[in-house]
């Protein structure tokens, strides 16, 4: 599809209205997520995929793309700038929210509860304070 | 025409490839090549395009891995949500 077909040429099922839409797959995209350690087993490599190679492609659609594809570009560049930003500082840890808890003791109760004494390694995080 | 183009060049979907056909299936080394040179991306996207293992995909790792050690500065990542089906 995509190249051109006059409005003759398309066709249609039997038995399908021209409008009825084919329903979406049903694709588990966390357990999707959950395959790219096994993929790429380098947290280095998976921020490159996840982060800096978007980050560069985007920059060079916009240097690259001149005054007519900047202007179909622009609301799809900046909404993918967004997202890999929030991406970015989601995997830094430093978004204004609270410190992720995934390793955190959960306390039996309130008074007994004591601060873990080091984080164990989390993915993608550099190490603070430097 | 790929190698010329003046504005980057993404294949999206894994360049089409079958996870069923390996490595060795026509096109994929011109693939690696050009991902290998820089002159081209490739979205890991869609899994379930290129195979049928769902949910895990298993049969898709030999090629990934392939792409991915080629040139992991010109690899992205992509889900293909919402997964339209074009069947």
């Amino acid at each position: 599809m995509g190249h051109g077909l006059a409005a003759s040429e398309f066709r249609v099922t039997p038995g399908r209205s021209p409008t009825e839409v084919t329903p979406l797959l049903q694709i588990d995209d966390g357990r999707l997520l959950n395959q790219l350690p096994v993929w790429a087993p380098d947290p280095m490599i998976r921020k490159k995929i996840l982060v800096d190679n978007p980050v560069r492609l985007r920059v060079q659609l916009i240097t690259n793309g001149g005054v007519t594809t900047m202007r179909y570009l622009k609301p799809s560049v900046v909404m993918t700038v967004a997202s890999v930003l929030a991406l970015t500082l989601r995997l830094h840890g430093q978004a204004p929210q609270q410190e992720s808890l995934v390793w955190a003791p959960v306390p039996s109760t309130p008074n007994t509860w004591t601060a873990p004494q080091q984080a164990p390694h989390q993915v993608g995080r550099p190490a603070r304070g430097t | 025409m790929v190698a010329g183009a003046s504005v980057p060049i993404v294949f999206d979907h894994f360049g089409g490839a079958q996870a069923q056909l390996g490595v060795e299936q026509p096109g994929f080394a011109d693939l690696i090549e050009l991902v290998r040179s820089g002159r081209a991306y490739v979205k890991i996207s869609g899994a379930y395009r290129s195979s049928t293992s769902a949910p895990d995909f298993a049969d898709v790792v030999a090629a990934r891995t392939a792409l991915i050690a080629a040139n992991p500065d010109r690899i992205v990542w992509g889900t293909d949500w919402p997964h339209p089906n074009s069947a």
